[in-house]
Parts: structure tokens; sequence; C-alpha cells
């Protein structure tokens, strides 16, 4: 909502308050302010008139005009193509400094003299009005030959943008936000004075009949007009220059002038007007008749010739009803309906909606006379439209809402203590009326156009906009112990510690979108959510899935990355997948591309690249101990050599993998590892301590010869089944294979042993390792090499 | 004599040390054959002979055994110097990942509500219109909801627009009093320079008996938290309006990068929106059940607090991983 400081000053004395004091105090009430923007005309410009004007006779588009500017006359080349004789003109006198800085200076043009600038609206710092110059009339003022333009307030004005909010549709005029700015600065509001109504002697009653069927939920008013010819003022084609972005396609003022000025009107009043042709309610030249009637759907028709419905009040209307500049005579309509209702029924009809809509949903103005003798008023002063005497009109009874205001309440809301005193007052400002007022209640009704209070809370908030929230003094709450350890929390903690990790390993975190290519994520592989259940309105076609792994948008962040000359990237995200039932579950994904160091002194400068013995390392100083064997998981980002599931204790957590080469191809990205493992499996809990040996521990190393096809799962399978009061651990430290070998390869097992009753001796250790042989040799058919 | 001593400690080596203790000590040694002498000597100068000869011994046995840790310390330097590095050629870049700054801002934030016994909850990303709208007294008409373009499921649920459901979820599963925080991801349809569909928000709600929590208790923690985050800055409250508060106010902080005195990132205004906050509606407390209760309820946009904290200017960069951002938190 666009406003200014002299449109606001039709209805309220701003003489000592300055626009500053106005953009604080609409903040302070909840009207926030998002822009300012002062308009000034340079010193120098001044009003003239043209007294002549010639064509130039060396140039065809230049014109030599004789402006006379109050202090003598100046001869003025100018070249707009509306320039003309009669007319009033901003003139930059010699020596003015424009906005963008040049100086008028006498110049010659052609060879002919010219003595300033008559000027175009831009140039003189004001918004676009018309294509060539700024032509001036008395509606800003009356004008005086050579008095400097910046002295007219009019065209000097300050704008103010406010960002409106969504309940205060009484605050959707010039009218509403001066009413608002009176309550708070505790002044009178000007009311507006009707004209006398007397254009014609001929009543509307002779050339409009108005009937309804029973219609009680809408209040309408109509009156008659008759245009013969109709010129904007400057001050009305200015203030909708100001408003521009307001009426974005809603009005184009080039073409049909009265239905600016209905524009105008319902922007200053808040009461939605419209016009009808004439000729949509009559079959001949006499009498028009418009029957308001109640749908089905809880709405009002209007009905015109022929059983046509015209119009649905509040909601929309034929386009083709519109007078065009051709109707003499033409039906104006001013209505009101309660924002609920009509809210209501559009969305539950999806019934197709015009401008209004947006007002008449949050609330327009219910004064139906103000906003049509407004409207009345601006054609009156400024031009010869006639209106007809009288209206036809229809009102809805509506109550007004009652509230009863208990004050202890209020104190303990607030926390705070207003004087009831100062209650009443900033109630009755805000034209409340207040039905009784007892120590401790007080009993209001609200003003009509305030439809979005319904209850105490809301009048509290009325009282807390008007005292203004900074100026109630904060307080601590006291608050009741209560037992607070969420499984949440819990989550929260173990995310911490699994970042921090992440990060104390040289990964970055990072957050993605959770929308995902459905395409893509097919074509590698990952089931998507299915149709039934899939995103209606993607935001763009690349986003239109939810995705199924963290993976695809850090192989993106991978690529991107590269390709700003990243030689490592080590990212990890933590965050929610969907699987095709699109149910949500919590994953932490590692993607390690590129080097695994810088270059430096100690490689001379050969960095080598991420390999697996490295990822997994980096993988288990985040997750700790886990196995890996060859995966089942099935994608296309899987290498078919070089994958595995990782296995903690016996349970499956996720799976990590050297990328496909064709998608590291396709990426142009050099080697890379990824992981992707089930948050929920993963365990930071507190955990317990078990006896350890204070013997010493002996180490024995014992090399075998097995088939090449054996794996260390294997190996472990038999191992586990063996005395582990004894072996601690073993490692596999060398694997050996050569042609002689031929199909077998030697590996190198190292044991440690240990017990807790006592110091191993070599008695007891050469059974244990001849029983670990015999066992290897019975599984896996090992022989000692 | 006194030549030995010399000797002694002009040997430059283990080895030269133990040529000259075996000339010395060794069976041909010096003073083994001093000692041999001992039976030639008169008996009158023998005990004067003796003595000096043991003096003697006694000082060129500390000699040697002085020299001997001498020239082993000096070995240990010796070796080590071999070892001698520049160490400026191992100065080290951060070889650390970095928090992300969103998800660093949320926990700084979380803790501070921790502290002051709120409880951490979480609900789903994907709603129904009960949960994300309707309890929260947004009805399928309200022009409220233009607020929130919303992502929609083909099966009529949608993805949240806002943290607020879980506070639904929370109250029609627990009693009060309830003291809460429910940080998030939420999403909109909406991208461009400062938006983008999804984003994170943190929400706060509180609720007592009748007539315990009022809106200068919202007040206070709020200005204590907003001070928590951003140190030393202004704050004003502006009435507002939010469907599932009644009343509403709006947060603003004084410009983190001008001090108040007007900049681009402030619109000349000198302040900085940071959250919404306000009373519960009392047809919230109806959707969940709740009778006889008041509380406050609040909400905030994580990037937001993020980018003013961090000083990032481009929203976007945020969710592409991008290293050259990143790289700068480690």
């Amino acid at each position: 909502m666009i406003i200014t400081r002299t449109w606001l000053e039709e209805w309220m004395s701003l003489s000592n308050i300055t626009t500053s004091e106005i953009e604080k105090k609409l903040n302070s009430i909840g009207l926030e302010v998002d822009a300012r923007k002062e308009y000034k005309i340079p010193n120098g410009v001044v009003v003239g008139k043209v007294l002549e004007c010639i064509k130039h006779p060396e140039a065809d588009k230049l014109n030599i005009c004789q402006v006379n500017v109050g202090t003598g006359i100046r001869k003025i080349i100018c070249g707009a193509k509306n320039i003309a004789k009669d007319q009033f003109v901003p003139v930059a006198m010699i020596g003015t400094i424009m906005p963008d800085g040049l100086k008028i200076k006498p110049i010659k043009l052609r060879g002919i003299d010219s003595e300033g600038m008559i000027c175009s609206s831009t140039e003189i710092n004001l918004p676009k009005l018309n294509d060539g110059i700024l032509v001036l009339d008395d509606s800003i003022g009356c004008l005086e030959l050579g008095k400097p333009l910046n002295e007219y307030k009019v065209l000097n004005d300050d704008v103010i943008e406010i960002e409106l909010t969504a309940n205060r549709g009484d605050c959707l005029s010039i009218y509403g936000i001066a009413r608002d700015l009176c309550a708070s600065f505790d002044t009178s509001l000007n009311d507006f004075l009707p004209l006398e109504d007397s254009d014609s002697s001929i009543g509307v009653g002779r050339i409009l009949q108005i009937t309804n069927d029973s219609v009680d939920s809408v209040d309408v008013q109509y009156r008659v007009i008759r245009c013969d010819r109709f010129e904007i003022p400057l001050k009305i084609s200015y203030r909708l220059a100001l408003i521009d972005k307001e009426r974005n396609g809603i009005v184009d003022d080039t073409n049909n002038n009265i239905e600016s000025i209905l524009f105008y009107a319902t922007y200053a009043t808040g009461v939605v007007l419209k016009r009808y042709s004439k000729n949509y309610f009559s079959n001949d030249e006499t009498k028009a008749r418009i029957h308001l009637k109640n749908d089905e759907n809880g709405v009002v028709n209007i009905i015109g010739k022929g059983s046509k419905k015209v119009a649905t009040i509040g909601i929309n209307q034929d386009e083709n009803s519109k007078p065009t500049n051709e109707d003499l005579i033409q039906i104006v309509e001013a209505s009101y309906i309660h924002p609920d209702r009509v809210s209501r029924i559009v969305y539950e009809q999806k019934l197709t909606t015009d401008h209004h809509f947006y007002r008449t949903s949050r609330g327009s103005e219910p004064n139906l006379s103000f906003g049509m003798d407004y409207f009345h008023s601006l054609l009156k002063q400024y031009s010869g439209v006639k209106f007809y005497a009288g209206c036809n009109e229809l009102s809805a009874v509506r109550k007004r809402i009652s509230i009863n205001l208990n004050l202890d309440f209020l104190t303990s809301f607030i926390g705070y203590k207003v004087e009831a005193t100062k209650i009443v007052k900033i109630l009755r400002n805000l034209q409340f009326g207040i039905i009784s007022s007892s120590d401790n209640v007080i009993v209001l009704k609200v003003p009509l156009f305030r439809e979005d209070i319904l209850r105490k809370q809301d009048v509290a908030e009325e009282i807390i906009r008007m005292i203004g929230i900074d100026n109630i003094p904060s307080k601590k709450l006291i608050f009741a112990e209560n037992e607070h350890n969420s499984i949440t929390s819990k989550i929260c903690k173990t995310k911490r510690k699994l970042r921090t990790s992440s990060i104390v390993n040289g990964f970055d975190e990072s957050v993605h979108f959770v929308f995902t290519e459905e395409k893509k994520a097919n074509e590698l592989g990952f089931k998507t959510i299915v149709k039934e259940k899939k995103l209606l309105n993607p935001i763009t076609e690349t986003l239109d899935t939810l995705r199924p792994t963290l993976l695809l948008n850090l192989l993106n962040a991978s690529e991107a990355n590269f390709k700003f000359g990243q030689k490592t990237v080590a990212l990890f995200e933590v965050g929610s997948v969907f699987n095709e039932n699109r149910e949500e579950s919590q994953k932490v994904a590692f993607i390690y591309s590129g080097q695994k160091e810088r270059e430096n002194i100690t490689n001379h400068a050969n960095a080598s690249f991420i390999d697996l013995e490295t990822f997994t390392y980096k993988i288990s100083s985040i997750i700790g101990a886990f196995k890996l064997v060859p995966t089942t998981q099935n994608n296309a980002l899987i290498h078919p050599f070089v994958n595995a599931d990782i296995i903690k204790g016996t349970k499956k957590i996720g799976w990590l993998s050297k990328l496909h080469l064709s998608v590291q191809n396709d990426l142009g990205i050099p080697d890379t590892f990824i992981a992707e493992i089930d948050f929920d499996s993963l365990d930071f809990d507190l955990g317990k301590a078990i006896a350890y040996s204070k013997y010493q521990a002996v180490y024995r190393d014992l090399s075998i010869v097995v088939e090449k096809n054996i794996t260390l799962t294997q190996i472990e399978n038999t191992l586990n089944k063996l005395d582990d009061t004894i072996m601690k651990n073993f490692t596999i430290i060398d694997r050996y294979t050569d042609e002689k070998l031929d199909n077998k390869m030697s590996l190198t097992l190292r044991f440690k042993l240990q017990s807790l009753d006592k110091t191993l001796e070599e008695e007891d250790i050469n059974p244990y390792i001849d029983t670990i042989l015999a066992h290897l040799a019975q599984d896996v058919n090992a022989e000692l090499r | 004599m006194e030549d030995w001593l010399e000797k002694i400690e002009n040997s430059s080596s283990k080895k030269e040390l133990e040529e000259v203790r075996v000339a010395i000590f060794g069976k041909k040694g010096v003073l083994t054959q001093s000692f041999a002498k001992m039976k030639s000597i008169p008996n009158m100068e023998k005990a004067k002979y003796a003595k000096d000869l043991n003096t003697l011994k006694s000082n060129l046995t500390k000699a040697l055994s002085d020299k001997s840790i001498q020239l082993l310390k000096q070995a240990i330097i010796d070796k080590m110097k071999e070892e001698a590095v520049d160490v400026s050629l191992y100065s080290k870049e951060n070889t650390r990942g970095a928090y992300h700054p969103v998800m660093e801002t949320m926990d700084k934030i979380v803790s501070y509500f921790e502290n002051l016994n709120f409880s951490v909850e979480n609900g789903p990303m994907i709603e129904d219109d009960f949960h994300n709208f309707e309890a929260l007294n947004l009805p399928k008409f309200h022009p409220a909801r233009d607020m929130q373009d919303t992502f929609y499921l083909k099966d009529s649920m949608l993805l949240r627009t806002h943290t607020s459901p879980t506070q639904i979820r929370k109250m029609k599963n627990n009693k009060p009093p309830i003291r809460m925080i429910s940080p998030g991801a939420v999403f909109r349809r909406d991208l461009d320079l400062t938006h983008t569909p999804m984003f994170h928000q943190v929400e706060g709600l509180v609720v007592q008996g009748e007539n315990e929590v009022s809106f200068a208790n919202l007040k206070y923690i709020l200005e204590n938290f907003l001070r928590f985050m951003f140190g030393d800055i202004e704050i004003r409250f502006r009435p507002s309006f939010f469907p599932f508060t009644e009343p509403s106010a709006e947060a603003d902080i004084s410009c983190v990068f001008c001090k108040g005195k007007g900049c681009r990132v402030c619109s000349n205004t000198g302040w900085l929106e940071v959250l919404g906050c306000g009373m519960v509606d009392e047809n919230v407390f109806e959707a969940v059940g709740y009778k006889k209760v008041s509380g406050y309820a609040f909400g905030l946009g994580v990037e937001r607090f993020a980018m003013l904290i961090h000083q990032i200017p481009d929203l976007r960069a945020l969710f592409e991983g991008d290293i050259r951002l990143l790289e700068q938190f480690r």
C-alpha cells in the first residue's frame, strides 16, 4: 500500500508532524514501512505559460515558444510533440541545476537562441506521467506565472510504501491509514463533507430501477452519471503515477479516464466502486433495471437484461459490461460484502475473481456513501460530469460485535497495567463504541470497518499497538520446570558429535535442497516416489522429486567445485531422504574426490589421489570400527569391483564404493569415493568398560597358503570360533601371490595374544597357534607356508 | 701427569677417550705402572707416594667419567642435528572441515533455548493440511495462505511451509506446561536472490496455566535471545499479523552492517527484521483441545540469522556445497 503525505492531508492535519515521525508511527502501530521516497523539484523550475508556439524554420521537430515566466517573456526552443499554445508548463530558468547535474545555460539551437528549458516530468525528478512535456493545471493549486514549482506541495510529495498484513483490510486506503494514524497521534480525523446532491434535476429513479429477492448479505448503492467529456486533472494523474505499482495492469488511464478516477476514489476511500454500461440493463433508451439475486452458492448476482448475470458482488464483473467512452449514461455501484464470506465462497466454488477481490476478501470500507460522495466530488471538482439526483441502495442489517474487556485479564495478558481511562481513550480514538465502563470491565462495540476484531485478545492487540510494544517493559517469566529431554534432543546431540568428527577428519558440512531430478535419479538406479504420491508443483523440472539419496546432490557439488579449480572435494551431509513410498529417513553421506593430500615437500609435488585405504580410514575415524563385505546395493554410482556394505556388529548400516568410472567421467571429476550410512544406526551412547589384562601381550605371525578366492570374512568366521580369552585380535599384514603359487595366495596373519590370568609362555602359545592352523586347514584348506 | 688430564679433555670421540683410558689404566698403562713401582719406593716415602698416586687416580677417573658423559651428550646432540629441518616448510593450512554456517547458527540458537529448559522437538517434512494450516488458524480460504506458496503432493499432503506443525503435534500429545523449540527445514515455492525453495526455521512455544504467560514475558526472552545471537544491538518490536498468534509482532534489530545508520542491506531504514512472534491464538489452543492456558510462540529463519552473523551475501550459495564459501568457516 503506497500513501503520500499530501493525500493523507485530505483527512488529517500534518502541519506539526514530519514525514519521519509518520514513518516511525506507522511502524509502531503495525503498518510496516518498506520504503520511503521524497520527490523534490529542483530550484529554478517555475510555472510558465506558452504564449506562442511556431515551427522552427530549420528543424521540423523543434518549436520556437514565447513563454511568460512571470518576470518576463522568454524564447525557448522545445522539441516535445505535445507542446501547444496556452499551455502552462514547467520552465527551467537559466542557471537551474537539473537533477542529472546539468546546468541550464543560454544556447543556440539551429541558429536560434533558447533561454531556458520546458521540462517533462522525469526531467524535474518526478515519475513519468506522459510522453513529452508536463502540462500543468489548477488541480495542483492556483497557477501563478513565475512561481517556483517546488512550492506546489502536491507535486513535491513524500511517498511511503507500507507492507500491509492480511488482516488489515481497513488500511487498504489512504483514508483508512489516515484514520489509524489519527487514532495513534490522538488527533481528530477531518470528516469528508458530502456535496449537495443537485447536479441534475432528474432523479435517479427516472432512469434506474433496482429489484431484489430478499437479498440480505450485501450492501450496495447505485448512482447514475452522464459523461460528455472528461479530462483527467494533473493532481490525479500524478498521484496515480506515484501508486503505479499498486494498479499494475488494473486500469489503463490512457484509454479510460473515468475508470482511472473510479480506481483513484476506491484507493482513496477503500470503498469498492464499479461502473456498468446502461445498455446491459435496458432494452431501449428508457429505464435500466438491475435485479439482485441470491444464488445457490450464497453470493449475490447482478442480473441484467435477458436475465443475464452481469456481475457477482465482491467477486467479479463481466468485462463487457464496463462502459466505454461512447457510453453517455453510466451506472456506478458501491458495494460491500463481509470478507470471510466472500473468501470462503470463492475458495469453495473456485470462482474467478477480478482485481477488487483482493480488497473485498480483506475487508473493504463499508461506508458506501463516503466512497460514492468522494467519487462524485472528484468529478464535480474537475469536470462537467453530471450525477442524477439521489441514489438507489440496499443495506444488509449488520450487528456490530460486542466485546467484554476484563481489565485484570488485560493486565495479565500484556504483563503490564494500562490505566482504564487510557484504554477508553485509545478505544474511542479507534472508533470503538464504549457501552459501559466499570472499574474492571469495559463493554465495547467494534466499528464495522474492523472485521478482524472478534475477541478480547484482538482488543488487547489494539491497546498494545497504540501504546507501542517498545513502551511495554519486558518481564521474566517464572516458568514451570519440566523434564525436557526429548528424543529429538538426543538426536541433535548425536548429530553434533557425528558432524564434529566428520569435520575433524577434513570433511566440509554441506546442506542441499531435499529436491532432486527424478529422471536423473532413476537413470542412476535410484527409486523415487511413486506416481500416486509425487510432488504436484515442483519449482523447476530439475527439482521435481524428493531425493532418494544424499549422494546425487553431493556429486553435483563435487562437479561444480572442480569446475572452480578445487583439487580436493571432501563433503558430508546429514539429512532426510525419501523412499518410493515417501517415507522419510535420516542419512549421512560422504564424498571424497581428488587428491588425498596437497602437493608438498614430502610428496615432491606428486600428491596421490584418494584410495580405499585412506577413505575407509577417514570413515572409521568418524563412525568407529566396521567390517566391509561386498555390497548388495545396486545403483549406477557403484564401482563393480571396489564396493562394500558397511557392517557394524552384525548389522548393515550403509555402503561405500569407489565411484563408477563412467559417472566419474561424465562429471569430469577425478577419483572419487562415496558412502551413505543410516543415521539411526549410529550410536554415540555411553559405553561400558570390561576387564583388561595386566599381563604383557605377545604377537605371533602365521603365514599360510590358501586359494585366492578365500575372503577375509571366511577366515574371520573360522577364527571367531576359537577361544577368545587368549586371542585379542588379528590382522592380515601381508598378502602375496606369484606364478609359483598359481591360483593360491600367501597370507600372513598377526595375532595379538594375551591372557587375563598370567603372562603367556611358549607352552601356552604354541598349542594355540597349532589349533588356529588346524581350524584354518579344515575350513579353508590352509597350509602352512 | 698433568698432560694426561689434558689428553682426556682433548679427546673428541668415544674411541679416542677409550685409547687414553687404556694408556692410563690398561695393564701397561702409566698409572698401572706407577702403582707397580710402589714396591721399590723406600718405606719412608711410600705413604706419600701412595697418597699422591691415589689422588691422581681419582682425578683421572673423574675426568674420564665426566668426559664420557659429555661425549655421550654431544653424540645425542649431533644425531639430532642430522634431523634438523626448516620448520617453516611445515606450516599447515587448516586440514579440518567446516560446520555449515546455517547448521552452526542453528546449533547456537538451539543451545540458547536448551539452557532455558526448552525441549527440542521435530516433526515430519511431509505434513497434512490440518497440522500445517487448519489447526494453526489458517482455514483454506484465508488470504494469509497467499503468504506461503506451498508445495503440494498428489495425495493431498504437502511439504511443511513452517515448523509450526511440530507445535500442534507436541500440544496434541502432551499436557502443559510446554517449553519447546522446533528446528528444521521448511519449504516454500519461491526461488530468487532472497528466497530458496527450502530453508530452515526455529520455532518456539511456551504454554502454561491461564494468566501465567504475558506478552511482556515474550518480549523479555526474545530481547535476551537476540543479544545472545547478535551482541550489542538495538531491538524494536512492531505489531504484525500471523494467523496463529494474537497479538502478533515482529522484532527488528539495528542493522549489523551499518550500526543503524542506513545502508543497502537494511534498505536505508537502519533496521533488519529478524523474527515473528505473538501470544498463541485461542483458536490454536482450541484446535488441540487446550483450555485455560496462556502461551507465546515465536519463529525465525535460520538462513537470515546466518547471513547476518556471517555476513554472507548470497542465500543460494548456502545450498550448493560450494567450498569457496565453506572453507572460510574452517
